[in-house]
């Protein structure tokens, strides 16, 4: 199971929340992420998040879609960060800045 | 006796009469010094416009504006806005401008002006939108080497795609990390706009909750400003920390954008790291260059060689909100 970020939400990713953000970290959760993580996790599948494609990465958005995750799946942290892996040949920095995010989302 | 009283009585009433007439007229005087300054109130531009290179002038004409929307005292007077002195302004100092002539109109203060005198000038500033966004009469002129003023409430970033692009045409169409850095830049420049730059900043009125963007490209550079007119850093910071009572204000701005203020203003660690993030990017980025941050009384100039270095100058009044402006080096920037 995947999602391509560029492909299937946004090649500029925007701000942190909803209501003060267009294409924001919080509707990327609450659209896509959630749907295919509970998909991912009922199917027993990894998740690829592929975020080759990107113009940007703001960590506002980033932080909202990934660490808000783990906030929000609290209790099965450990099963979310095995189920989801990452993908980014154009800028694989970018990966560990994301998995920080999401180590760092509930402290 | 009955005459000499009747005198007495006589010049008695003469200086109370007397008396009278000078209060009355003492009083008709101020009444009329009265509704000189409250019908009319006009200020001048100075004639170099620029936060940089004319701080003391450029920050009172704003501070005597703003004076007028907050100050109760100075309620229905009517502004002049005289430009007619301009010889030369920033770009910061326009897109400024027209923030605050958006929040004369927010708050329905009463204003007319006079745009300056030379025709080059006036038409320069159409390019930046000014006639679009100040005189109302919604004929945007158009210069190809100017992203004319925009204005929002939210994070826009189909707008920073259009800036991208800007910014990717004017240095030789060339690919790298400078243009993500500097759109991640812009969206946590506005991001932190929308969720912090007006926080509790006023209780008896609505606020407006906008920030303002322009671009211009020049020969060797690109330059770019981004501002609000919010609380500002200094009192957003203060609000929080007292740690800060007694820094000066370009000093809190410094601290602030180097994360050295001790948690998060939300109580979340994952919070807050908007200011950091935006100097982050300036410093890891060679091109991005001529980093300077202007809110409340503070100004901090970054050195483009040693970036954690700044000149730290305190102005000569208050600004409202948080203005930054950076360049792009066209000679620095790198392919990949």
């Amino acid at each position: 199971m995947k999602i391509k970020i560029s492909k299937d939400f946004a090649k500029m990713p925007g701000g942190r929340y909803q209501n003060k953000s267009d294409k924001s970290g919080e509707e990327f959760r609450k659209d896509l992420l959630i749907p295919k993580y509970n998909l991912a996790k009922s199917s027993k599948e990894k998740l690829i998040i592929d975020l080759d494609g990107l113009f940007a990465y703001p960590s506002s958005f980033f932080e909202e879609a990934f660490g808000g995750l783990v906030r929000e799946f609290r209790s099965e942290k450990e099963q979310l960060i095995s189920t989801i892996d990452f993908v980014c040949e154009e800028n694989p920095i970018q990966i560990d800045r994301i998995k920080r995010y999401m180590n760092d989302a509930d402290k | 006796m009955d005459f000499r009283k009747r005198l007495n009585e006589n010049n008695l009433n003469k200086n109370i009469l007397a008396k009278s007439m000078v209060k009355r007229q003492e009083k008709i005087l101020e009444r009329e010094r009265f509704d000189a300054t409250l019908l009319k109130r006009e200020i001048f531009v100075p004639g170099i416009w620029d936060f940089g290179n004319n701080n003391e002038a450029t920050t009172k004409f704003f501070s005597d504006i703003v004076e007028a929307i907050f100050d109760s005292d100075l309620s229905g007077t009517n502004l002049v806005i005289n430009l007619d002195n301009l010889n030369n302004f920033s770009i910061e100092s326009i897109v400024y401008f027209i923030a605050i002539i958006s929040l004369l109109n927010h708050h329905g203060v009463m204003y007319s002006g006079l745009l300056p005198n030379d025709a080059n000038l006036k038409k320069n500033l159409g390019y930046y939108g000014f006639h679009n966004h100040v005189a109302m009469d919604g004929k945007l002129k158009y210069d190809k080497s100017i992203l004319a003023v925009e204005c929002y409430d939210r994070t826009k970033p189909e707008l920073v795609s259009k800036i991208r692009v800007f910014t990717k045409n004017n240095c030789s169409k060339t690919e790298g990390s400078y243009l993500a850095s500097m759109c991640e830049m812009i969206i946590e420049m506005m991001d932190n706009t929308c969720n912090h730059a007006y926080d509790n900043i006023e209780k008896t009125r609505t606020v407006l909750k906008r920030w303002y963007i322009c671009a211009k490209n020049e020969e060797k550079c690109i330059s770019y400003v981004f501002l609000d007119t919010g609380l500002g850093i200094p009192k957003t910071v203060m609000r929080k920390w007292n740690e800060f009572y007694g820094f000066s204000n370009s000093k809190i701005i410094n601290s602030a954008l180097k994360g050295d203020y001790p948690r998060s203003s939300t109580g979340h660690n994952f919070r807050g790291k908007g200011l950091l993030q935006i100097y982050s990017h300036f410093k890891s980025e060679n091109c991005i260059r001529d980093f300077k941050v202007i809110s409340g009384r503070g100004m901090c100039i970054f050195n483009n060689i040693d970036k954690e270095d700044a000149d730290l100058i305190e102005l000569g009044s208050d600004i409202r909100g948080t203005i930054f402006c950076w360049k792009i080096d066209k000679t620095k920037v790198m392919k990949g």
